[in-house]
């Protein structure tokens, strides 16, 4: 490979293939589902006290996408929501399992609160998104003559999410859909780096969200 | 090293004698809780929760100083709190010791500590803070009766390269963690003062 073209063009081929990202979805269904239209759902997450940390970008863009892709239901959002009962869906105080639904519909008023807003379910996110392992090496230098970069870095990054719908009738779940997706990141440097990101985060929001909206299309 | 980290460490390396300095607003919003009735309260509030500076210069690196300005948010979080559960709240000036007819029981709200624990510190990607008060408590006559201590704990992920958004997330948290622990106390115990 004495060509300087085609060797340009084999490294950013290799590039772009190992940044791809693999993807893999599941659902499943406890208990019949039964949304009426105008019926709303509010999107809650686990607590950084019960050692969950999704993301705050996460659970927006989850938001964003329901909003935006259905008409069907009406989407209360979670900062919304969360003022709206506050002090009770706080990381310390919001159910972080079907079980503590009974304690937390216990109160009157959030009861009252929730009816008022005929919150028919709330759906319950949680996973993260993580770096597996990253590797290789990228220098810059610059002097008088001119600068630049050399070098390859990488590393992997998964993000795996799970929603559980919780009937708030029933106080129990209907069912749980997931989405992991992992990629790889990958910055070449040739004089100039190019950093090729893989968007495992939003690719797990997109595929979380389709998921969802298939589940609560089922009713 | 997760990549978050190598940003963050290549800001510090090339921010040396930098410092962050953060004003808090945070919006406390008013709590569902039922309200006690029949009951006036007076609060005083403590010189370092009216208006607050937080200053750290043991961050890592040591060439950072890490300054927060309170404000008065500490001050609205309580009052939002109080606000909720009695009708009748008046707030007394820091100097204050009268007796005054018509008060049921008085507050008297300290600011203990506020602990900061950096991402390089603790070694993970969080901002984290906690803040610990102490509520002096006293019958009608300003005899004490008992004291709470009221902590909140708040943390948020650094997500882009603006780490002070995610530090002022954290503080958010923490402030309303405060809120949350003040209104269980009341649920719980205020009953007691006044059996």
């Amino acid at each position: 490979m004495n060509n300087p073209i085609l060797l340009i063009i084999f490294f950013f081929i290799t590039t772009f293939i190992s940044s791809c990202t693999t993807s893999r979805l599941e659902q499943q269904v406890n208990l019949p589902l039964n949304l009426n239209k105008g019926e709303s759902i509010a999107v809650i997450s686990n607590s950084y006290h019960s050692g969950n940390q999704t993301e705050y970008d996460f659970i927006q863009c989850v938001n964003k996408s329901l909003s935006k892709k259905q008409d069907y239901f009406n989407l209360i959002q979670t900062e919304y929501f969360q003022n709206m009962l506050y002090p009770w869906l706080e990381p310390r105080t919001a159910p972080q399992t079907p079980e503590d639904l009974p304690e937390f519909l216990s109160r009157d008023l959030v009861r009252g609160t929730l009816e008022t807003h005929n919150v028919k379910y709330l759906i319950n996110i949680s996973g993260e998104t993580k770096t597996n392992s990253s590797s290789g090496a990228l220098s810059c230098a610059a002097g008088p003559g001119g600068g630049g970069c050399f070098g390859l870095a990488w590393w992997d990054d998964t993000s795996s999410y799970s929603a559980s719908v919780w009937d708030i009738a029933q106080q129990s779940s209907v069912g749980s859909v997931s989405a992991t997706v992992s990629g790889t990141s990958v910055i070449p440097a040739l004089i100039i780096p190019i950093p090729i990101i893989a968007r495992t985060k939003s690719s797990a929001c997109d595929g979380l969200v389709k998921q969802l909206l298939n589940f609560l299309s089922t009713s | 090293m997760h990549h978050h980290s190598k940003f963050l460490l290549l800001f510090v390396l090339f921010c040396q004698s930098c410092s962050q300095s953060i004003v808090v607003n945070t919006v406390i919003p008013d709590p569902l809780v039922s309200k006690i009735k029949n009951y006036n309260i007076a609060v005083v509030y403590g010189p370092d929760i009216q208006n607050f500076q937080f200053e750290d210069t043991d961050i890592e690196p040591s060439d950072i100083t890490l300054s927060i300005d309170f404000q008065d948010s500490q001050m609205i979080t309580f009052s939002r709190i109080l606000n909720g559960f009695f009708s009748n709240l008046t707030t007394l000036d820091n100097s204050n010791n009268e007796i005054i007819t018509g008060i049921n029981i008085y507050l008297e709200i300290k600011l203990e500590t506020i602990e900061y624990l950096s991402p390089i510190q603790s070694g993970s990607e969080k901002h984290a803070i906690w803040f610990n008060y102490k509520i002096n408590i006293f019958d009608h006559t300003r005899t004490p009766i008992t004291s709470w201590n009221i902590t909140g704990y708040g943390e948020d992920t650094i997500g882009s390269l603006k780490t002070t958004q995610s530090l002022e997330k954290a503080i958010d948290s923490g402030l309303r963690d405060v809120g949350v622990n003040l209104s269980m106390k009341i649920e719980d115990d205020f009953k007691k003062l006044i059996e």
